[in-house]
């Protein structure tokens, strides 16, 4: 038996009615006996409760609007043990009363989840998803970007032709057409879009100063084509998107806001790992068309070089690090290769220079 | 009339730790059931908030289950999807510019008929002393005054803004029911629009700063012009919130949230209820132990999870 002093409203009018509520802990029988009213007994069984600290409501399953309000913190304990007892504490309830420790420790491992399913699986899953795009997508896409481009932009169509007739020259492993153009312009930078078109600008070409420099560059770029560099780049940053506002949605400020400038890190980190993708299999390339693997190092010494006296674009998107030079070199010293003199590319290389200073 | 006036105490008894429970509770359990779990989430989560609140030593109660808020969120679901398919219909036609307006124009439409079925179903959901809330306002009048707000505060370019607010909240509130007891809401349009003239001018001289006192200025508008009445007894409410202490409250909510890395949002939350809920002074001779039971019980939940997509707080 235990017992206290309670309030009861009847849900009909809101008078508060002053009672004696007694518990019998063996029959669960609830009693107490409002003045003006009958008797009532209700049934462990038939309660439902809401607990917030020291204060408990007590209800009748059949009627949502009357209640017993509880505040004594003794008879409360007694409550809780007895449903314990009882085993009459429902899942979410067991949850609720696991205590603070154990909140914060579901908190962080919720947490640590997510930031597992973020870094390992999402990648995955949206790499996977990517291969089931058709390649169409990456010619629609990056014919988008290539109409508003050139329509701002002046092509060297000279250059462009002996460009093409260079990369012809060359067994690249495409799936994908390929057409190079060369752009009029004093900054050093190339880039690659997903469908097959290869921009190299002017600057860039006039800084080379050998057909291995540039069949590096080429083989840098195609390799960006080939492994679909920009889609998997756009599903995983779309996915990232996605995923962190779905579970940020409800929290906004400052929660999104750290998410937000993590992915952005990580995004960066993806386009790395691109970079390095596409420089190992361009110097693969360059090996199978029997072009010494080291023109790629000249190229980016020499870019490395220039970006002292000013600042290339290339620069913001892949800077060319000490660090990445040392890798390239590496793995350029793991490989056996043989190389021949290619008289073709060496002839087209001369003329592409030639027009140059034609102009 | 020598009738005395009280004090009403507002108490709100929320602790972080126990909000923090109930939010990773919530969490665990949305996560493990894919977002099923959602509205049965947010039941739980309106539940604690309005429970900690008390008025006069007597508790808030929210009583919206769980299943009910599912069903409206499917139903909001089926809405908007019908929305889509007629978009789909029409792009498919060739004409996706018309598709696009009539898109457009069905959700503004669908917006009072939300906040109609959000505010009849919460506020029929919430006792306090076991009497009900109400709402009774009208579906169609609703939507008038929405719409008609609507289209002077685009023809004004947003001036109109603050009379649209004013207008909804009155419409709203003068529609609240609490037993026997009615809402009213005097403000207006012209007063608001003034209260943002002045907080934009000068949160703008001082770099941003005067805006904590020009949101104290808007809170204190909204809640110092509503009452409740019955017959000639009445409940007067006033805003005692100040501009240092919302400033002071944002800073302190802004470290808690940057060195928990988020995690101390549950503490931000009641901090922030507790603040302004405590700076609430209710003054009158409403006698809240003599009302019945006025308003019917209402269950469809449409517009209840709907209006939160659209970080709609009603209350």
């Amino acid at each position: 038996m235990y017992q206290t002093t309670a309030i009861f409203f009847d849900g009909k009018t809101s008078t508060g009615h002053r009672v004696e509520l007694q518990v019998n802990d063996r029959t669960g029988e609830f009693r107490f006996h409002p003045s003006g009213f009958n008797p009532i007994i209700w049934q462990l069984d038939d309660l439902r409760y809401e607990r917030y600290g020291n204060y408990i409501e007590l209800k009748h399953r059949n009627d949502s609007l009357a209640f017993l309000q509880i505040d004594d913190a003794v008879f409360i304990d007694s409550f809780i043990e007895h449903l314990k007892r009882k085993s009459k504490m429902s899942p979410y309830e067991r949850l609720i009363s696991l205590g603070f420790k154990k909140h914060l420790l579901i908190a962080v491992s919720l947490f640590a989840l997510i930031v597992a399913a973020y870094l390992l699986l999402l990648p995955v899953v949206a790499e996977k998803a990517v291969t089931f795009i058709p390649l169409s997508f990456d010619k629609y896409l990056g014919s988008l970007f290539m109409s508003d481009y050139m329509n701002e932009h002046s092509v060297d169509t000279t250059r462009s032709l002996l460009l093409n007739d260079f990369a012809e020259e060359l067994e690249l492993n495409n799936v994908q057409a390929l057409n190079f153009t060369v752009v009029d312009s004093e900054v050093v930078n190339a880039f690659a879009l997903p469908s097959g078109d290869i921009v190299i600008f002017s600057g860039l070409l006039d800084k080379m100063q050998s057909y291995e420099e540039l069949a590096g560059l080429i083989g840098h770029e195609v390799m960006h084509i080939n492994g679909r560099h920009s889609l998997r780049m756009l599903c995983k940053n779309l996915a990232g998107y996605i995923f962190l506002s779905v579970l940020f949605s409800d929290i906004n400020g400052i929660m999104g806001l750290i998410a937000e400038n993590a992915h952005n890190l990580n995004s960066l980190s993806y386009s790395r790992e691109y970079e390095r993708e596409a420089d190992y299999g361009g110097v693969s390339l360059m090996i199978q068309n029997k072009i010494n693997p080291e023109g790629m190092l000249q190229l980016f010494d020499r870019l490395q070089e220039s970006s002292k006296l000013t600042v290339p674009e290339l620069l913001s998107t892949h800077p060319v690090t000490d660090e990445r030079i040392r890798y390239i070199k590496t793995y350029i010293e793991e490989q056996n290769y043989q190389t021949e003199a290619n008289e073709s590319l060496s002839l087209l290389f001369s003329l592409l220079k030639a027009a140059a200073e034609g102009e | 009339m020598d009738q005395i006036q009280k004090n009403y105490e507002l108490k709100f008894e929320g602790t972080g730790k126990e909000y923090f429970g109930v939010l990773i509770v919530n969490w665990l359990l949305t996560g493990l059931t894919l977002g099923i779990y959602y509205p049965w989430a947010r039941a739980k989560k309106l539940k604690y908030l309005y429970g900690v609140t008390s008025l006069d030593g007597n508790r808030f109660s929210f009583h919206g289950e769980g299943k009910e808020m599912f069903i409206g969120m499917l139903k909001f679901f089926l809405v908007l999807a019908l929305f889509f398919f007629v978009l789909m219909l029409f792009t498919w036609m060739g004409i996706p510019g018309l598709g696009a307006v009539i898109f457009y124009l069905a959700f503004i439409a669908l917006l009072p008929l939300l906040l109609h079925g959000s505010l009849r179903y919460r506020l029929s959901r919430t006792t306090l002393r076991g009497i009900r809330f109400g709402y009774r306002g009208d579906r169609k009048q609703l939507t008038i005054v929405f719409i008609k707000n609507l289209l002077l505060t685009l023809v004004t370019f947003g001036i109109y803004a603050a009379w649209m607010q004013v207008n909804l909240r009155k419409y709203i509130i003068d529609h609240i029911r609490y037993g026997e007891v009615e809402g009213r809401y005097k403000g207006e349009g012209l007063e608001l629009f003034l209260i943002n003239l002045k907080g934009m001018l000068l949160s703008l001289v001082t770099l941003g700063i005067y805006s904590f006192w020009w949101q104290k200025d808007i809170i204190a508008y909204m809640i110092d012009n509503a009452s409740f009445h019955r017959g000639e007894d009445s409940l007067k409410m006033q805003s005692t919130l100040t501009g240092g202490g919302l400033l002071k409250l944002t800073l302190v909510n802004m470290l808690i949230a940057i060195f928990t890395l988020g995690l101390g949002f549950a503490w931000v939350e009641i901090r922030t209820l507790k603040y302004i809920t405590e700076h609430i002074k209710i003054t009158g001779n409403l006698d809240l132990g003599q009302l019945s039971q006025t308003e019917e019980e209402y269950k469809e939940a449409l517009g209840e999870d709907a209006l939160d997509f659209f970080d709609f707080d009603l209350f």
